[in-house]
C-alpha cells in the first residue's frame, strides 16, 4: 500500500485532511512541523506528501530545498498553502513541487487529486 | 725691458756668484778625493804583489824542505812508497820554482832562483840517482860522502834567502801600510782646510749681499714713513743698475706724482665746497615741493579708496561707514552723518545717540532737491571748545536715484570753516556718485536676497535637488542632496560631470544601473518625468532607498539642463513591505480556520457518518469560526489602534479595582491557583478603564494558556516611583530569550511545537503594546524558558505617593470571594500599612500561611469551594506555629461562639460592618 505524509502545523487541519483521505487505499502518517517532516521524508518510504508551506521551524520550501534529489523524483508533492502568488509558486516549483493546492481547499476535490495520484492519472 | 734686464742682472749675479762657489768646492773635493782613491790603489797592489811574492817564496822553501825530506825518506826505507813521495815532493817544488820566477824579482833573487835551478836540475840528474844507487848498494859510506859536497849549502842559503824575503816583505808591507795612512790624513787635513776656507767666502759674500740689500730698502722704508707723515723724503736717485736701483727711482717718481695730485685735489676740493652750498638751497626747495606732492597724492589716495568703496563695496553698513570715514578724511567735518533713506542703516561721527535718533525718526524736510549749504548761529553746546567760531555750516545732500526716487541722506557741518566753492564741488560730485552706489547696493541686496531665499528653499527641501547643465555640470545643488548622498556640503562652483557622477554613483548598490539613468537624462532634453529606484551603501544593515526623478528643464523653450530629484521612500518602502507582509500572514491566518471550517462542513455534507462524528465536526466548525471571528476582531482592533481611529476614554481609573474586577470575570481553570498580592497604596492612573481591562484581560489568559500544566498565577500590584506596576507572573512554558524583543510585534508568535499546540492570533500582545502606548506606559516581560514569565506594566500615577506607609513586611492573607468585599477590605489593611494577599484558591491559602510570613488572615466563610472557611481555620490552626495566628472572620452568617472559642478567632465581623473595625483587630492584636 502507498505511504502518504500530511505535514502540516495545525492539527485541526491534520485531522480534516486524514478524515477526508480515510476512504482511499493509502496508508496515512503525519508531521507537524517542518523538522518532522523532513524526517519522515528522508526515509524514502513515501509516495506523496501533502506539505504545508507555512510551517515553525522550517517551511515546507525549506524541507523541498534539503531534500535529496533522487527522493524528491520518487515522491509526488502536493503543496498545500495560502502562497497563492505566482512568484511564491515558481520558487516552489523550482524547489521541487508538483502540484498545489491552494488554502481552504475542498475535501472532496482533495480526495479525488489524491486518488488520481495514487493510480498514476497524473503521471 | 730696461727694467727687467736690470733685475736680471742682480738675480744672475748672485746666481753666477753662487754657483761659481758651489764648482769651486766640487772642483776640488773631486781632486782630492781622486789623487787619495789613486795614491790608496797603488798601495794596495803594491801590497798584494809583495803578498804575493812572499807566498811564493814561502812555497818554495817549503817544496825544497818537502824534497830533501823525502830523499831522506827514500835513503831510510827505500820503499817504493817513499820514491813515489819524493817524486811528489819534485813536482811541488817545479811549480814552485815556475810560480816564483813568473814573479817581479829583483837582480839578486833573480841570481839566486837560477842558481837554485842549476843545482836542483844538477841533484835530481845527478846526485839523487847516485844516492838511491848508493843506498841500494847499501854504501852508506858513499852517501854520506856524496851529502858532503856542496849540496847542502846551496840549499840553505837558498832556504835562508826565502826567510830573508819574508822579513823583508813584511817590512815592505809596513812601509805601505804607513804610506796609506798618511796619505788619508794628508786628504782629510786638506779637506778641512778648504772647508774652512770656503765657508769663511761665504759668510763675506752673504755680508756683502746683505750690505748692499738692505740699506736701499731701509731708506725707502724711511722716506714712506715720512711720506705717509706728509714730511718731504730725503732720499736720492741711485746710481746703482739693479732691481733696487730702479725701485728708488720708481718711489722717487711716485712721490713726486703724490705731491702733484695732492695739490690738484686741495683746488677741487674747494670748488666742490662751493657747489655743495649751491646744492643746499636746492635740496629745501625740492623738500618743500615734495611735501606738496605727497599731500595731493594722500588725496588722491583717498579719493582712490573712496572710489573703491563707492564701486565696490556690497555691504550696506560698511559701505556707510566707509564713505562717512573717507569724507571725514577729505573735508575735515565736525560732524557727519549718512543714512539711507528707508533709515535702514546709518553711520555717524561725532553725533550723539540721541541727535541720530532724532534726525532718523524726523520726517525728511528738504524743500530743494540736491545739495544745500546753510549758514548759521553756532549752538552754545556746539561752540564750547572756541568762543570765535561763532558760525557753524551745515551741508546737507539728498542722495537719489535717476527718477528722483530718495536713496539716502548725507549730512555734516563745520564749526567756523565755510565750504568753499571747489569743496561743493566735488562733493556736489561725490553725492552724485554715491546715488550710483546706493542703487548698486541695493540691487545687490535684492539679488542677494532672492538668492538667499532660492538657497533656503532648496536647503530646507527634504529631498535632494540637483541641476545639471547641458555640459553635463552640476550648477547648483542643495544640502539635503549632500546629506542624502553624504557628500560635502553644497559648494559654489560647478561640478564637472565626471566628479559629481562618481560621488553619487559610489554611495549606491545600483552602480550600473543609475549610472545609465543619468547618462540616458542629462545628454538631451526629453519629454515628461522618468525617474528610477536606487539604495544606499550603509554601514549597517540598515535600508535607505531613494527615487530619482529627472525631468528637463528649459529657458525661453531651449533645454539647458536637466534637474534632478532624489527622495528619500524609505519609510513608504518600508511600509509597502510591511503590509504586504502583513496581507500575507493575514491571510495565511485566515486560510486555516477558513480551510477547517470549510472543509468539515464539506465533509458532513459529502459523507456519510454517526451522529457522534457529526456532533464533533460541528463543535470543530464552530471552535474554529470562533477563532476566526477572534482574529478578524483582533486585527481590525489593531488595524484601528494603528491608524489611530481608536478613541480612547480617558479617565481616573483605581487599577486595584479593575484588577479585582478583572479576576472576577476571567475564568481561571482549577488547575491554577491565582493569587493577588497587593501592595499598591496608591492606584489611581489615567486612562481608558475598558482598554485597560483588554490588556489585564489579555495577559491574565495568556498566563493560563501559556502554562498547561498549571501552577501559580500571581498578579502584584505594586506603586513605586511614581509608577504603577502590574506584574503578571505565570509558572508556565516561559519565552526562550531570543524571542523576547519580537514578542510585541503582530503575528510574532513563538514559534515552537509546543507554543504553536497553545494557539492564539498572535496579536494579542500587539494589541497590549499599543494600548500601554497609548497610555504613556511601558509593558515588558521577564522569562526563562521552561521556569515561566512575567510580564510587567508600569503606568504613570496620577498622584505621586504621599507617604510610603506599606513596606511589604505586614502581609495579611484575605480569602474572600467577593471582589467588591475583597476590595474593600484590601483598601482598609493598605490605610493602615499592611499589604495584602488575595487568595482564591483555599488550600493554596493554607499552604502559603504554613511558611508563617503573615501577620494575620481574613476568611470569608462562604468561599463557594469544597473548602468552607472553617475548614481553612481548622488546618491553620492545625499548623505548626499558627496557633496563635491572628484570624479575623468577615461573614455574612451569624457568630457561632463555640467555634470562635475553639479556633482563637480574634475577631468575628458580620457583614456588613465598618471596615474600621478590620484593621482594629490585627493593630489590636
Amino acid at each position: 500500500m502507498s505511504k502518504l505524509l500530511i505535514a502540516d502545523d495545525e492539527e485541526i487541519l491534520r485531522m480534516l485532511i486524514e478524515d477526508t483521505l480515510e476512504d482511499l487505499e493509502v496508508e496515512i502518517d503525519t508531521a507537524v512541523d517542518g523538522d518532522e517532516a523532513y524526517r519522515k521524508l528522508s526515509s524514502g518510504e513515501y509516495q506523496i506528501v501533502l506539505l504545508d508551506y507555512m510551517m515553525p521551524g522550517m517551511s515546507g520550501r525549506e524541507v523541498l530545498e534539503k531534500l535529496d534529489e533522487g527522493l524528491k523524483t520518487n515522491l509526488k508533492i502536493l503543496m498545500l498553502t495560502a502562497k497563492t502568488q505566482k512568484e511564491d509558486q515558481e520558487a516552489l516549483k523550482s524547489a521541487g513541487a508538483d502540484y498545489f493546492m491552494a488554502k481552504p481547499f475542498s475535501p472532496v476535490e482533495l480526495s479525488d487529486f489524491v486518488a488520481e495520484l495514487l493510480n498514476g492519472d497524473h503521471e | 725691458m730696461e727694467i727687467m734686464n736690470k733685475m736680471k742682472t742682480m738675480r744672475s749675479k748672485y746666481f753666477f756668484i753662487s754657483a761659481g762657489i758651489c764648482a769651486a768646492v766640487i772642483l776640488i773635493f773631486s781632486i782630492i778625493g781622486f789623487y787619495t782613491h789613486q795614491q790608496q790603489q797603488e798601495l794596495l797592489e803594491e801590497h798584494s804583489a809583495i803578498y804575493e811574492k812572499q807566498e811564493a817564496a814561502s812555497e818554495l822553501s817549503d817544496a825544497l824542505n818537502d824534497v830533501f825530506f823525502r830523499a831522506r825518506g827514500v835513503y831510510a826505507f827505500q820503499s817504493p812508497l817513499e820514491r813515489e813521495r819524493l817524486s811528489e815532493a819534485l813536482d811541488r817544488y817545479h811549480e814552485a820554482v815556475d810560480d816564483y820566477t813568473t814573479m817581479d824579482l829583483s837582480g839578486g833573487e833573480q841570481l839566486l832562483v837560477s842558481e837554485l835551478s842549476s843545482f836542483m836540475s844538477d841533484y835530481e840528474a845527478d846526485s839523487l840517482p847516485t844516492a838511491i844507487a848508493l843506498v841500494e848498494e847499501g854504501d852508506f859510506e858513499g852517501l854520506r860522502e856524496l851529502s858532503q859536497t856542496g849540496l847542502n849549502i846551496t840549499v840553505n842559503d837558498f832556504v835562508s834567502y826565502t826567510k830573508e824575503i819574508e822579513s823583508e816583505s813584511e817590512a815592505r808591507l809596513d812601509e805601505v801600510s804607513r804610506q796609506s795612512i798618511e796619505g788619508m790624513t794628508f786628504s782629510f787635513t786638506s779637506s778641512l782646510g778648504l772647508t774652512g776656507l770656503l765657508i769663511l767666502l761665504m759668510i763675506l759674500f752673504l755680508w756683502k749681499m746683505i750690505e748692499s740689500i738692505i740699506s736701499p730698502i731701509e731708506k725707502l722704508h724711511t722716506a714712506a714713513i715720512d711720506i705717509q707723515e706728509g714730511r718731504k723724503p730725503e732720499i736720492e736717485k741711485s746710481n746703482r743698475n739693479d732691481e733696487l736701483g730702479s725701485l728708488t727711482s720708481s718711489f722717487i717718481d711716485m712721490t713726486a706724482f703724490l705731491q702733484r695730485n695732492e695739490e690738484e685735489l686741495h683746488a677741487q676740493n674747494e670748488e666742490l665746497l662751493a657747489q655743495q652750498e649751491a646744492l643746499h638751497e636746492q635740496q629745501d626747495q625740492l623738500a618743500a615741493t615734495l611735501m606738496e606732492t605727497q599731500e595731493t597724492k594722500g588725496r588722491l589716495e583717498l579719493f582712490n579708496d573712496l572710489n573703491h568703496v563707492l564701486s565696490s563695496t556690497s555691504n550696506r553698513y560698511k559701505f556707510l561707514d566707509d564713505m562717512v570715514q573717507y569724507m571725514n578724511r577729505l573735508y575735515a567735518f565736525d560732524q557727519i552723518m549718512l543714512f539711507m533713506a528707508d533709515r535702514s542703516a546709518y553711520s555717524a561721527v561725532n553725533v550723539s545717540t540721541e541727535k541720530i535718533n532724532q534726525i532718523l525718526h524726523a520726517p525728511i524736510l528738504i524743500d530743494e532737491k540736491g545739495m544745500r549749504v546753510r549758514k548759521r548761529l553756532a549752538r552754545p553746546e556746539e561752540d564750547d571748545l572756541n568762543i570765535a567760531k561763532s558760525y557753524v555750516y551745515d551741508l546737507t545732500a539728498e542722495i537719489t536715484d535717476a527718477s528722483g526716487k530718495p536713496l539716502g541722506i548725507f549730512r555734516a557741518n563745520r564749526y567756523g570753516r565755510p565750504f568753499e566753492e571747489e569743496e561743493c564741488e566735488e562733493i556736489r560730485g561725490l553725492v552724485q556718485r554715491m546715488s550710483i552706489a546706493f542703487e548698486r547696493l541695493l540691487a545687490f541686496d535684492e539679488i542677494k536676497y532672492s538668492r538667499e531665499l532660492t538657497q533656503d528653499m532648496l536647503d530646507n527641501m527634504t529631498e535632494g535637488l540637483q541641476l545639471v547643465n547641458q555640459n553635463k555640470c552640476m550648477v547648483q545643488h542643495n544640502e539635503a542632496l549632500c546629506r542624502l548622498l553624504g557628500m560635502d556640503t553644497a559648494e559654489d562652483e560647478e561640478i564637472e560631470c565626471d566628479e559629481w557622477l562618481l560621488k553619487i554613483i559610489s554611495t549606491v548598490n545600483e552602480e550600473q544601473e543609475l549610472k545609465a539613468f543619468f547618462e540616458n537624462t542629462i545628454d538631451a532634453a526629453f519629454d515628461g518625468t522618468r525617474s528610477i529606484r536606487y539604495t544606499l551603501k550603509t554601514q549597517d544593515d540598515s535600508l535607505k532607498v531613494f527615487d530619482v526623478y529627472a525631468m528637463s528643464v528649459y529657458r525661453d523653450q531651449e533645454w539647458t539642463g536637466t534637474i534632478f530629484v532624489h527622495r528619500d521612500i524609505t519609510k513608504d518602502y518600508e511600509v509597502d513591505k510591511m503590509k504586504s507582509e502583513l496581507v500575507s500572514t493575514v491571510s495565511h491566518e485566515l486560510r486555516t480556520p477558513l480551510s477547517s471550517v470549510l472543509g468539515f462542513a464539506e465533509l458532513l455534507l459529502t459523507k456519510e457518518m454517526k451522529p457522534e462524528k457529526q456532533k464533533r465536526y460541528i463543535e470543530t466548525i464552530h471552535k474554529e469560526a470562533k477563532r476566526l471571528t477572534n482574529l478578524i476582531n483582533d486585527f481590525l482592533d489593531l488595524q484601528r489602534m494603528e491608524s489611530g481611529k481608536q478613541e480612547y476614554h480617558m479617565g481616573e481609573v483605581k487599577l486595584d479595582e479593575l484588577m479585582m474586577e478583572v479576576l472576577e470575570k476571567t475564568s481561571i481553570p482549577s488547575s491554577h491557583a491565582l493569587i493577588l498580592r497587593d501592595e499598591m497604596e496608591n492606584s489611581i492612573v489615567k486612562g481608558d478603564k475598558e482598554r485597560l481591562t483588554q490588556v489585564m484581560t489579555n495577559l491574565l489568559n495568556n498566563a493560563v494558556k501559556f502554562s498547561p500544566q498549571g501552577g501559580d498565577i500571581t498578579v502584584r500590584l505594586q506603586s513605586i516611583d511614581g509608577k504603577a506596576s502590574v506584574i503578571v507572573e505565570d509558572q508556565g512554558i516561559g519565552i526562550p530569550g531570543e524571542e523576547v524583543s519580537n514578542l510585541f510585534q503582530k503575528f510574532k508568535r513563538v514559534d515552537n511545537s509546543e507554543s504553536r499546540k497553545i494557539g492564539g492570533t498572535g496579536l494579542g500582545l500587539a494589541i497590549c503594546k499599543e494600548i500601554v502606548d497609548k497610555h504613556a506606559g511601558d509593558i515588558f516581560v521577564k522569562s526563562e524558558t521552561g521556569e515561566g514569565s512575567a510580564f510587567h506594566i508600569e503606568l504613570p500615577l496620577m498622584r505621586e505617593n504621599q507617604s510610603h506607609s506599606i513596606t511589604g513586611e505586614d502581609k495579611i492573607l484575605v480569602l474572600e470571594d467577593d471582589p467588591s468585599l475583597a476590595l474593600l477590605i484590601a483598601d482598609e489593611l493598605k490605610s493602615k500599612g499592611f499589604s495584602v494577599v488575595h487568595h482564591y484558591q483555599p488550600e493554596r491559602a493554607v499552604e502559603e500561611i504554613g511558611d508563617l510570613s503573615f501577620s494575620g488572615v481574613v476568611v470569608d466563610l462562604m468561599l463557594g469551594n469544597d473548602l468552607s472557611g472553617w475548614d481553612v481555620i481548622a488546618q491553620i490552626r492545625n499548623q505548626e506555629g499558627n496557633n496563635t495566628l491572628p484570624i479575623v472572620i468577615s461573614s455574612a452568617l451569624d457568630e457561632d461562639p463555640e467555634k470562635v472559642q475553639r479556633y482563637h478567632i480574634t475577631s468575628y465581623l458580620t457583614k456588613p460592618y465598618p471596615p474600621e473595625k478590620l484593621s482594629a483587630a490585627f493593630m489590636r492584636s
